[in-house]
């Protein structure tokens, strides 16, 4: 199949959808199909060979966080001109929802056109006054595919109809066989606590972390706690316990297998704004134990406490006491990490690329059997 | 010299010299004056801006996602100074969020000369709204300059004629009109230099 994937975000700056966008794409040629990206990238941005960009992008303030997104009249016009020379026999749109590349490709296209709604929570005044155009252009989507329960109830809530849940991929044995990083793995009386994200973004909850690091380290007096993400963080209100708090500043793909693999315990202290939560599912894959807050997304990927440990959102005393239960407990830890290791299969490439292809497939046969212009592209 | 001399030169001297600090004073309070009313004619054209620009995101004249994104900055823009607590010197990022927004969502000329006739008079009617804002901006930080150089004389901080108001400081934000679109001033037929 020809398949044309739009990416809503810029590859200047890597993040979730992009990744997710990236390992899809390179499954998907992996299985023989021809695979174009457009995605908005400045033209110095080391890019594969099968990404298209639009061209520089704009920071701009959206959903809480800053963004690069490209729009705009230019914008626009390579988008149209992607579609019309592209000639794909399906069109995959991540995050229409959000105003970017998702939506301004939704906007200049027709035909089969499959959806993949990542994100929960849309708090957007405009984007709601908008929405009697928005449900025209949604409804142009003949397949929505929802990377989880959340993501899935914001497309309900907001425009209406329904999608498919498959969740994002994971390449599982690639945390499975992670090598260990003796500088980032726990010694007897040395514990490893691991966190991972955006340092000076309120809602991955570092700061509810660094919160709780007085109540660990009065208990745990040796443990280590490691903090990897772009951004910037002050730990000396901390006083002596900043000692025990080390930023690693932002790490790479394989830095990153090796942090979750070393670590004891992965910690997900988000106070919102998460529709899934792939790390958790990283961290599982590499055994180790996670301790998360309990937002509706890490409830469903940890099975309500089944496979990891959970705590109230933003609560620090609680996720203090979580952390100290799973460090003092190496039993139970890894009766958690067992039961993980085996329920991860299900966020495996190899099966979530199956589910997702499916989608296209049925789609594609839709048009073919309705609609003279299937693989047509207006623009 | 009898004691009533001395004291009638030494009277005059005082009368002089508190005179010469009255006028220092009157001076300065008109320059904090004239601040303020900068500052409300500043306040006044940022938000006829931010109007502007959501007058032109709900026409639909933008594509959906330049639509969207003008109207996010030009309310956060707006709110920047309407909110409670909100102050004019912490609103400077969401104005130049809003113009860098603008800015990338109009594009080049010829964008602009494609659009409807809606379209290009919203377009019009936003560049002028913008030009305002230069215009207020600049007045405002002169003003702004000539209050601070005032209280840097030495006998204006001695004698703390400034009292406790404020030291005012110049409002920085990007206003930069993108030079390819047509200027505010065109369609009047005049050119600014």
């Amino acid at each position: 199949m020809r398949i044309g994937i739009v990416c809503p975000y810029s590859f200047d700056v890597p993040g979730g959808v992009q990744f997710h966008i990236r390992d899809l794409a390179g499954a998907l040629i992996e299985r023989g199909h021809s695979v174009s990206v457009l995605a908005p990238a400045d033209s110095d941005t080391p890019v594969p060979d099968y990404v298209h960009t639009t061209g520089g992008s704009v920071p701009v303030h959206y959903n809480g966080s800053v963004a690069r997104l490209a729009f705009g009249p230019m914008a626009a016009a390579r988008t149209r001109r992607w579609l019309a020379d592209g000639q794909f026999d399906v069109l995959h749109i991540h995050e229409p929802l959000p105003p970017s590349l998702g939506l301004l490709a939704l906007w200049n296209a027709d035909g089969p056109i499959v959806a993949t709604f990542h994100s929960a929570q849309v708090h957007s005044r405009a984007l709601s006054l908008a929405r009697p155009v928005m449900r025209s252009q949604m409804e142009k989507i003949k397949g929505a595919i929802a990377v989880s329960e959340d993501a899935r109830r914001t497309l309900v809530d907001h425009m209406g109809g329904d999608a498919v849940i498959i969740p994002n991929g994971v390449h599982v044995a690639t945390f499975a066989t992670a090598r260990h990083r003796p500088e980032w793995s726990g010694q007897p009386g040395r514990p490893v606590v691991a966190f991972l994200g955006r340092l000076d973004e309120p809602r991955k909850g570092l700061d509810v972390l660094l919160r709780a690091v007085p109540t660990i380290r009065a208990a745990l007096p040796g443990v280590r706690f490691l903090v990897a993400g772009r951004g910037d963080v002050q730990v000396k209100s901390l006083g002596a316990d900043a000692a025990a708090v080390e930023i690693l500043g932002p790490v790479d793909e394989d830095a990153k297998c090796g942090l979750l693999a070393s670590a004891d315990l992965y910690v997900a202290p988000h106070t919102g704004g998460e529709s899934f939560g792939i790390v958790l599912v990283e961290a599982m894959s590499a055994g180790t134990g996670v301790v998360a807050s309990d937002l509706g997304a890490f409830r469903r990927v940890l099975d309500d406490g089944a496979l990891g440990t959970l705590f109230p959102t933003g609560d620090a005393e609680a996720l203090a006491r979580a952390v100290i239960g799973r460090l003092e407990d190496p039993e139970g830890t890894r009766q958690l990490t067992d039961a993980a290791s085996a329920a991860v299969g299900r966020y495996d490439w190899s099966n979530v690329v199956q589910r997702i292809v499916a989608v296209y497939e049925t789609v594609v046969q839709g048009h073919g059997e309705h609609g003279p212009e299937a693989g047509r592209w207006g623009g | 010299m009898n004691g009533a001399e001395v004291a009638l030169i030494v009277i005059a001297a005082v009368l002089v010299v508190g005179w010469a600090v009255w006028l220092s004073a009157q001076r300065l309070d008109r320059a904090h004056r004239r601040v303020n009313t900068a500052q409300a004619s500043l306040v006044h054209q940022l938000v006829a801006r931010s109007v502007a620009a959501l007058d032109l995101a709900h026409a639909g004249v933008l594509d959906p996602v330049s639509s969207i994104l003008v109207a996010e900055s030009a309310r956060a823009a707006l709110t920047s100074l309407t909110d409670d607590g909100a102050r004019l010197t912490s609103s400077g990022p969401a104005q130049s969020e809003l113009s860098n927004t603008v800015r990338q969502a109009l594009g080049h000329r010829q964008d602009v000369a494609q659009m409807d006739e809606l379209g290009r008079e919203l377009v019009g009617e936003l560049a002028s709204a913008w030009y305002r804002v230069t215009l207020a901006r600049r007045f405002y930080n002169q003003a702004v300059g000539l209050v601070r150089r005032r209280r840097s004389g030495k006998a204006v901080r001695a004698l703390r004629l400034a009292g406790r108001t404020p030291m005012p400081i110049t409002f920085e934000m990007d206003d930069t009109w993108p030079e390819d679109l047509p200027q505010a001033t065109e369609s009047e037929g005049r050119t600014v230099s």
